[in-house]
This record gives C-alpha cells, sequence and structure tokens, in this order.
C-alpha cells in the first residue's frame, strides 16, 4: 500500500543519509548538480528506501533516482508492484 | 580443524609485462606497463577499441609443458585455443618450477583450487557468433555485426554463468594432479576465496600441498557489459583511489601458487614466501554491480582476516587494496580501510597494483597476491603509478613512490561484484 505522506516519509530518508534541511530538497533539484550530493550518497538513498518501505530497486534503476520527484515516482510504482 | 600453518612456497605470475616472479619484478621496479589499444574488427569494420594491458606474443609450446597434453587439449577443442586455459597452465607450471616441488606423477594426494570467473567465455561467445554468421549468410539477411551485438544482450546473463569441469580436467591430466579439486567463482574476490579454501584442504590433513591458479583473458564481450556500465576508462589509465579517476582497464594474466603445510615446506627446504595467516569474508545480499554503500560488509571481512589470523590492526605493515579506479567502489574500499586503521593511517601504507598489469578480473587476487609476496621479498612498497592526488573524500592516502620497509605483515583486499567481500592476512616467516 502506497502511504499518504510518502513524499514527506522520502524527504526524511534522503536527508537523513545527506545530512541536510528536508525543506531543502525540493521535488525536482538534481541530487548532485543541485544539492552536491555525491555518486556514494545516491546509492546510499536506494539502500535507505529498500529497508524503509520494504521494496527491491531494480539495479538498473539505481542511476535514475537524481531527484525526489524520481524516487517518489519509483517508490510508488514499486509499492503499488507489491500490492 | 588442526593447528597446522599455511607456507606459500611458489609463485607462478603470468602478466603483460612478464611471465615468472624475475621478469615481473624487474619490469615493476621500472614501472613498466604494457597497455595496448585494443581494436575489434568485424568484416573488415571497426566494431569497438578500447585499452587492454596485453600480453604479447604468448606461445604456451614456451613452457615446457608436456606437449602430448597440449596436443590432446587442441584435440578436444577441435583445433580451438583456449587462451585463459593456457594462461592456467602457464602460471602452474611457473609457480612448480619456483617451488621446486617433487612428487609422484602416477599417485599423490596434492589438491588444486582454480579460480575462475568464467574459463573459456570469450571463444565461446566468438564461436556461437561464428556458428550463428554461417546460419545467416544461409537464412537471413541480418549482418554480424547486429547479430554480435544482438548476441551479446542476448547472452549476457546467461553465459557468464558459463562453468566447466573440462577447464579443471585439463589442468589436473597437464600436471598429474590426483587429489581432492575445486573451482572457485566470486567473482574478482575469486583468488581470496581459493587461497581460504586451499587452507582449510591443508588444515583438514586431506591434502600437504595445494596449487591455487587463477587467469583471465578478457576482451571484447567482457568490455562491452563494463562499457555499458560506463565503468571503463577511456584513456586506459588506472587511477586507484585518484581524484581524477575514470574507470577500469582490463589485462591478461594468470597466476599460480604453490600452497604447502609449513612442516612439509621446512622439511624439505623450500623457500618460503610467507606464511598465510587466515582470511575474512562477507557477502552483502544486495546489488550486482553497486556495492552497498553505508553498510559494514567489506569491515567485517577485514576484521575476519584479522581475527583469523590472530593480528592486531597496528602489526599490519602494507595494504594491497583492490583499487579499481572506479570513484564509488574506490570510496566503498577507502571507507572500509579507513574504517578499521583509522582515517588517514599512517601505518600501514596502502597501494594498489592494477596500474602495472590491468584488472585481470578473477585473476586479480592471485596475482596481486604473488606481487605482494614480491614486496614483502624484497621489503620494498611498490608505488600506485598514475595518481598524483587521492580523491579529496577518502580519507587516506596512497604511496605514490617506492619506499623501503621492513615488511613482515601485509593484507590483500577486495571487494567485488556481487557484493563478494574478502581480506587476507600474510607474514613473513
Amino acid at each position: 500500500m502506497v502511504p499518504d505522506n510518502l513524499e514527506f516519509q522520502l524527504k526524511e530518508i534522503i536527508s537523513k543519509v545527506v545530512e541536510m534541511e528536508p525543506e531543502k530538497i525540493l521535488p525536482d533539484a538534481d541530487f548532485m548538480n543541485d544539492l552536491g550530493i555525491d555518486s556514494l550518497k545516491a546509492i546510499e538513498i536506494t539502500g535507505a528506501i529498500e529497508k524503509a518501505f520494504r521494496v527491491v530497486v531494480p539495479e538498473e534503476q539505481i542511476r535514475n533516482i537524481r531527484t525526489l520527484n524520481q524516487a517518489l515516482a519509483l517508490t510508488k510504482q514499486l509499492l503499488e508492484d507489491k500490492d | 580443524m588442526s593447528e597446522k600453518r599455511i607456507a606459500i612456497t611458489g609463485l607462478g605470475p603470468l602478466t603483460p609485462i612478464g611471465a615468472g616472479k624475475t621478469a615481473l619484478w624487474d619490469a615493476l621496479l621500472k614501472g613498466k606497463t604494457n597497455l595496448k589499444l585494443e581494436e575489434c574488427f568485424i568484416d573488415g569494420e571497426l566494431w569497438e577499441k578500447f585499452y587492454l594491458h596485453k600480453i604479447d606474443n604468448f606461445d604456451i609450446k614456451s613452457f615446457g609443458i608436456d606437449k602430448q597434453t597440449l596436443k590432446e587439449i587442441k584435440t578436444w577443442k577441435e583445433g580451438q585455443e583456449i587462451i585463459d586455459l593456457y594462461y592456467l597452465l602457464a602460471s602452474i607450471k611457473l609457480a612448480l618450477d619456483d617451488s621446486k616441488l617433487e612428487y609422484d606423477l602416477e599417485d599423490n594426494d596434492i589438491a588444486c583450487v582454480v579460480a575462475h570467473e568464467n574459463a573459456g567465455l570469450e571463444q565461446y561467445i566468438s564461436q556461437c557468433i561464428d556458428s550463428f554468421d554461417s546460419l545467416r549468410k544461409e537464412s537471413s539477411s541480418i549482418t554480424k555485426k547486429g547479430l554480435s551485438e544482438k548476441y551479446h544482450y542476448a547472452t549476457i546473463k546467461s553465459a557468464y554463468d558459463l562453468q566447466t569441469f573440462m577447464v579443471m580436467f585439463h589442468v589436473l591430466r597437464a600436471f598429474k594432479i590426483h587429489g581432492y579439486s575445486s573451482i572457485i567463482n566470486n567473482a574478482c574476490a575469486s583468488g581470496l576465496y581459493a587461497l581460504e579454501t586451499a587452507s582449510q584442504i591443508i588444515k583438514s590433513g586431506r591434502s600437504k600441498t595445494v596449487i591455487v591458479a587463477s587467469s583471465d583473458y578478457p576482451r571484447i564481450y567482457k568490455y562491452l557489459w563494463f562499457k555499458d556500465l560506463n565503468m571503463y576508462s577511456s584513456d586506459g589509465l588506472v587511477r586507484p583511489f585518484g581524484k581524477d579517476a575514470n574507470g577500469i582497464v582490463f589485462g591478461d594474466g594468470g597466476c599460480g601458487l604453490v600452497m604447502e603445510d609449513l612442516e612439509q615446506a621446512k622439511k624439505r627446504k623450500a623457500k618460503i614466501y610467507a606464511e598465510y595467516l587466515g582470511g575474512g569474508f562477507s557477502q552483502e545480499g544486495w546489488k550486482v554491480i553497486y556495492p552497498k554503500i553505508g553498510s559494514n560488509f567489506y569491515q567485517k571481512a577485514i576484521k575476519e582476516a584479522l581475527k583469523f589470523g590472530k593480528v592486531n590492526k597496528e602489526e599490519v605493515d602494507l595494504v594491497c587494496a583492490h583499487g579499481v579506479g572506479n570513484v564509488v567502489i574506490d570510496s566503498y574500499e577507502a571507507k572500509a580501510i579507513t574504517d578499521v586503521f583509522g582515517p588517514n593511517p599512517k601505518n600501514p601504507l596502502i597501494t594498489a597494483f592494477k596500474p602495472y598489469i590491468g584488472h585481470n578480473l578473477g585473476g586479480s587476487n592471485l596475482l596481486e597476491t604473488a606481487i605482494l609476496m614480491l614486496c614483502l621479498e624484497n621489503n620494498l612498497v611498490l608505488p600506485v603509478l598514475n595518481v598524483k592526488e587521492t580523491h579529496p573524500k577518502m580519507q587516506m592516502d596512497v604511496v605514490k613512490e617506492k619506499v623501503s620497509k621492513d615488511l613482515k605483515t601485509v593484507l590483500k583486499t577486495c571487494c567485488a561484484f556481487a557484493g563478494y567481500n574478502g581480506a587476507a592476512v600474510f607474514r613473513k616467516i
């Protein structure tokens, strides 16, 4: 089931991994170019999403998680597929 | 398990810069490489080109291996040359010659552990393509290039699982090895798993001598995979932990090692390069390409190696890291090393050997272990070539100039694809 506050939860997860205020993580801000998040943290975000929502992010999708909105869309899809 | 101790008594490195320990060490001291631009043509058209540390003019007949055995292999393969098998045979012969081991060819309990990611794969795919090409000429308008690309994508998952008992059979028959045998495949970490397996064979009392060997002959099909992953260096320079690292570069080669019960080695007055003290291993169970950033699996493997080896971290003089030259993987490795040894450690020194010989994939860890043994023997730390500045986010430096140092205890580490992490500790006796 997709929680109503999925975006909020994702923001919290990402902010914790990258040690950044949640409000700085704008929906379409590019993790690397706009937020200065390195490729390692981007991979760590994937692991944190998997752990929090008990989903498996396909390996080929990891490099596509570049913004909060992309993370949101993918997580939503994975949760729907689980149902 | 008994308290038997394990000695390394023979080294058989086969590399692009030298076959055998003497030639290799001379080349390493000079900082030599044999980097070549490999160009792949199909029907006269350039398909791909990539840099590769290449063995030139390899001739299996020059290694003193029984001619009848080589003839039988060629007959079995219907004339096809299986280069990575030949590299294995050559490496084992070099190691056996170096160890001066004598044994009864008719009956012995010598064991053999071969570490290989995918023996014969390149030739297997080429052969399939040639077969399909014949079909195409008869029945379709598809081009050979189109078929090659299609076949690459169609087989990349299944063909990489290729394993065969025949590789081991050819090795055992060539050297008349009659004891326990096993093929190990843990991706790039295969060599470390093979060393531990050999150690356990000796400790169990099953055999007093184990020949451990690995090789790889990476060509176009492995390159295509790494290229697709955007992980292959564009300029051919591997820069482990470097600020400007831009990827992996393959290297041809193989390595044989002779491991023995220490008492037996002493009794026959063998040259002992080092004692294998122990290995540590972990499996991330996560992704194939990406290491599990933020986890402690690699740290666990290194700590386990120290624990099984009964070594305090302060005793480690030198670490030979995997150091592939990919920023993500190198960062993961640097984090594990600095978590264990502290940030910016002065001791141990940290080095990596892929800039000299390239990445020999499943064979890389045995080959680099052999070089580490030569560093131990010569009390010399080889520098990491191509790296002027380490990545600012990695809290460690690498050796950039040769360092003379009284080396006693050294560590080899590896974090491989599919989350296989390994580490092994060795000590000079």
